[in-house]
């Protein structure tokens, strides 16, 4: 379990972290969203203790890392794909840090296997492809078999297959009774595979909970619904004090549940064509949480996506 | 694929000082670079003995010359393991792998203490190595000029325990100066500085640095051996003075470093 409270850090005149607290807890997989910039590495590497906050603390399963006595043990962490010096192999790399806690070969053989590295096992870090970087990132993480994962961006560089693994990882983790927080930019991917989120936007907590609760807060509500008389439909609506737009095919209703609508339908003899009620994805709800948030904004130049 | 846990291989595991060394010794014997860097100090050190013209030692002191003149290749491969030290600890940042170091070792102190050890075991090995096979190539290409043995002499032990204390102590100093810094250019300038112009500089007319050179580590180390093969000393301060000197350098440089990393990130 993750317990991050009052946690701040400050570079020069801004705040890069403000006052965040929230809890990622074990068995579970904790989705960390945010916009570039808001805070999310920096708060990791402080709960990893490689940077120094200004206030607060962040501890893993109850203590500050450092207190650990078997820290590989507690926690395992991918920040960076390029944290292994570019001449030594894969193997040699993991052989390095299990010794720091007399963890066997075996293990290592065993996470390699684990992360799919068999086949480049020898091979020098600097001939790795990002995907296969960040496996030998993950593998590190887990030569300890540790409580809690923390991976940041995670899927980045994977393809579809490594994807799946991660989502999969992370899944079977958190069922394990372990704790996983990881950041992503990939709404979809964090969707599937998280249970709660903790969103922050400009160093602050903007919301936290579990992933259900969050999109739900965002869906709209509407429903789209497509009949053989639409004209007819919409003067039911109407009457039955419901807000009805008209599209080009369609007909979007707010304020009328889906099964009132068929019923209407129905009992006008009218045809139904389809019936669609809108759900949020995370990523409008989180698009939404955060459009005052975003420090660094892209713009679209007009006439530039022609 | 899942990742079944098996406690069985890592449920005894713990952070221990000797295992975060033997990480260190790890780290430097995986990388090809440790091939090099031993193969060019002892290629370096014998190429100067094997070169020299030395007029032969005086009657009554052969076995003191020889042991001196074994001693004078030790200059560059003194330098070469100090800067490889210094690497050692700077490369844990420009590789990025301090990410992983910190997450196994998170006491910054013991991963320092680890990672000066490990290069004092190295650097004790390989000065040792350069020494005796210089004692052996000077035994063999100046037998005629009255080169001998002579292991109960005062000043061959002198030289046999100096030597590899010296450069061990620099690399240490240099590991501190390395974990101080982060940047691999600032250390190698600050290491290659200290130990090889820093020193020459009082021969071209700076006399108030030529009289400092005493206290900078070749000095010290001059003064420990009782030879000239570390630098240019115009002052000897004795190998007891400068062995507190040489300690001060490379205690100091580790309790800089320790004191900076506790308070900053990463």
């Amino acid at each position: 379990m993750i317990e991050v409270a009052g946690l701040t850090k400050t570079y020069g005149a801004k705040r890069a972290v403000d006052d965040i607290t929230f809890t990622a807890p074990a068995g579970s997989v904790t989705g960390f969203l945010g916009p570039n910039g808001a805070g999310k590495s920096t708060t990791m590497r402080m709960i990893m203790g490689l940077d120094r906050p200004d206030a607060g603390t962040a501890t893993i399963d109850g203590k500050p890392l450092i207190q650990h006595g078997a820290p590989l043990r507690v926690a395992g962490a991918l920040l960076d794909a390029k944290s292994v010096t570019p001449g030594r192999t894969a193997r040699n790399h993991l052989r390095a840090f299990a010794a720091t806690h007399g963890i066997s070969k075996k293990r290592v053989d065993e996470v390699i296997e684990m992360t799919g590295l068999t086949a480049v096992a020898k091979k020098r870090a600097k001939r790795f492809s990002l995907g296969m970087g960040q496996r030998l990132g993950i593998a590190t993480a887990m030569l300890g078999d540790p409580s809690t994962l923390i991976m940041d961006e995670p899927v980045n560089g994977l393809d579809p297959d490594g994807v799946l693994w991660v989502r999969n990882l992370a899944k079977q983790f958190a069922a394990e009774g372990r704790t996983v927080l990881l950041s992503s930019h990939l709404m979809s991917e964090v969707q599937l595979t998280a249970d709660r989120v903790v969103v922050i936007g400009r160093g602050k907590v903007l919301a936290q909970g579990s992933v259900a609760d969050f999109t739900a807060q965002a869906a709209s509500g509407a429903v789209t619904v497509k009949s053989s008389d639409d004209t007819a439909l919409t003067q039911l609506i109407a009457t039955e004090g419901a807000e009805v737009t008209a599209t080009t095919d369609a007909l979007v209703v707010n304020g009328l549940e889906p099964a009132r609508i068929a019923e209407l339908v129905v009992g006008a003899g009218i045809q139904l064509h389809e019936l669609v009620k809108s759900n949020a994805t995370l990523e409008e709800a989180y698009l939404r949480l955060t459009a005052d948030a975003v420090e660094y904004h892209a713009t679209t130049q007009e006439g530039a996506a022609q | 694929m899942s990742p079944a846990t098996k406690t069985s291989t890592v449920a005894n595991a713990r952070l221990t000082f000797g295992g975060a060394v033997r990480s260190e010794l790890l780290k430097l014997t995986t990388m090809r670079s440790i091939w090099w860097i031993t193969i060019v100090s002892i290629g370096l050190a014998l190429m100067i003995m094997l070169t020299s013209s030395p007029a032969g030692p005086e009657a009554g002191n052969e076995s003191a010359w020889t042991v001196t003149h074994a001693s004078n290749g030790i200059l560059m491969p003194w330098v070469i393991l100090a800067v490889y030290s210094a690497l050692q600890a700077t490369g844990e940042w420009s590789s990025g792998m301090y990410r992983v170091s910190f997450t196994a070792v998170p006491n910054r102190n013991t991963w320092l203490a680890a990672k000066a050890t490990a290069m004092a075991i190295y650097t004790g090995v390989v000065s040792i190595l350069v020494l005796a096979l210089s004692y052996a190539a000077t035994l063999w290409k100046y037998s005629d000029l009255g080169a001998t043995a002579d292991l109960a002499e005062a000043h061959t032990w002198q030289i046999f325990i100096g030597v590899p204390a010296v450069c061990i102590a620099t690399s240490i100093m240099a590991v501190g100066i390395g974990a101080l810094v982060k940047s691999s250019g600032i250390a190698v300038t600050a290491v290659v500085g200290l130990l090889a112009v820093l020193p020459f500089a009082g021969l071209f007319g700076l006399d108030w640095l030529a009289h400092i050179t005493a206290y900078l580590p070749s000095g010290a180390g001059d003064s420990i051996i009782g030879a000239g093969s570390f630098g240019v000393t115009p002052d000897d301060i004795g190998p007891w003075v400068g062995s507190l000197v040489l300690l001060a350098w490379s205690v100091g440089a580790c309790v800089a470093a320790s004191v900076a990393m506790k308070g900053r990130d990463a």
